[in-house]
């Protein structure tokens, strides 16, 4: 297990009004998407690989190409590269910001559900000895044998949560619903 | 009577449950009736105990009660996170 780099303190902004928007706002104090928390990669267009791995970033191989997650460029929840960045970054939009942006989730939520997420992955990270990074909470979630229960308890704990609320699709959701309750539809 | 298997760890996000039996590996996510049913279990109890809850809290036939939460009760039973005690119930 390696030991990285101690992550930034979460301490959420408390006024809105040097933001542009409430969805800025949310971005810039969560950064969940870039941290390697969410997702494990994102998807590069054929051309930009080689732009993006000249800005430092590593490129994993598969179809489509991807660069690796948690991102070398955010710096304190915030692009640093940000008119240079992949194109896939521009686009994306996690769930919470969606329900946001639809109007289904106000402002305050939204960012009760960004600190109830850090807290989640305090107590993942706290369970593994304090040294766990994203990849090694995900492994724990996932069953990894060297996971003590507990801490792959609250390892699955984060990843049902981010699933809830942050992950948009099941396409990108770490677990299919396994729900034991007769009235459940079941997930073929 | 029934009670929690010593090989279910738990924990909770707001009112839901999420289960993890120890020696199998398996995590189990609950939410709503089932995860108060779980939570009725912090003690050992009866279907007939978790029913006279139930029936007060929400609006729901007695009948209908016991054979749902029996229903749930045994698939609990079956995944091993939870116990019966005796034939008592």
């Amino acid at each position: 297990m390696s030991i990285e780099t101690p992550r930034p303190s979460r301490v959420l902004p408390t006024e809105s009004n040097d933001f542009a928007n409430e969805a800025t706002l949310l971005c810039v104090s969560c950064g969940l998407c870039c941290d390697g928390t969410l997702h494990s990669s994102g998807n590069l267009k054929p051309g930009e690989v080689e732009k993006i791995r000249a800005e430092g970033m590593t490129i994993v191989d598969g179809d489509p190409m991807r660069f690796a997650l948690p991102c070398p460029k955010l710096k304190d929840r915030r692009c640093s590269i940000f008119d240079r960045r992949p194109s896939v970054c521009g686009k994306y939009s996690c769930k919470l910001r969606n329900d946001l942006v639809d109007g289904l989730v106000p402002l305050d939520d939204a960012m009760e559900r960004v600190r109830e997420a850090f807290a989640l992955i305090d107590k993942a990270s706290r369970r593994a000895g304090g040294r766990a990074s994203t990849s090694d909470i995900r492994a724990a979630a996932l069953g990894a044998p060297d996971a003590e229960a507990a801490e792959r308890l609250s390892a699955i704990v984060l990843e049902l949560f981010l699933d809830r609320h942050f992950r948009i699709s099941d396409e990108y959701q770490m677990f299919v619903s396994s729900v034991v309750d007769p009235k459940a539809d079941s997930k073929e | 009577m029934y009670q929690r298997s010593p090989q279910a760890l738990f924990s909770t996000i707001g009112s839901d449950v999420v289960a993890l039996h120890v020696e199998r590996g398996q995590a189990y996510g609950m939410q709503d009736v089932t995860a108060t049913v779980w939570t009725m279990l912090e003690e050992p109890t009866t279907l007939e105990a978790m029913c006279d809850r139930l029936t007060g809290e929400y609006d729901v036939e007695r009948d209908q009660c016991e054979r749902e939460v029996g229903e749930l009760i045994a698939l609990f039973v079956a995944e091993g996170l939870v116990s019966r005690l005796d034939s008592s119930d």
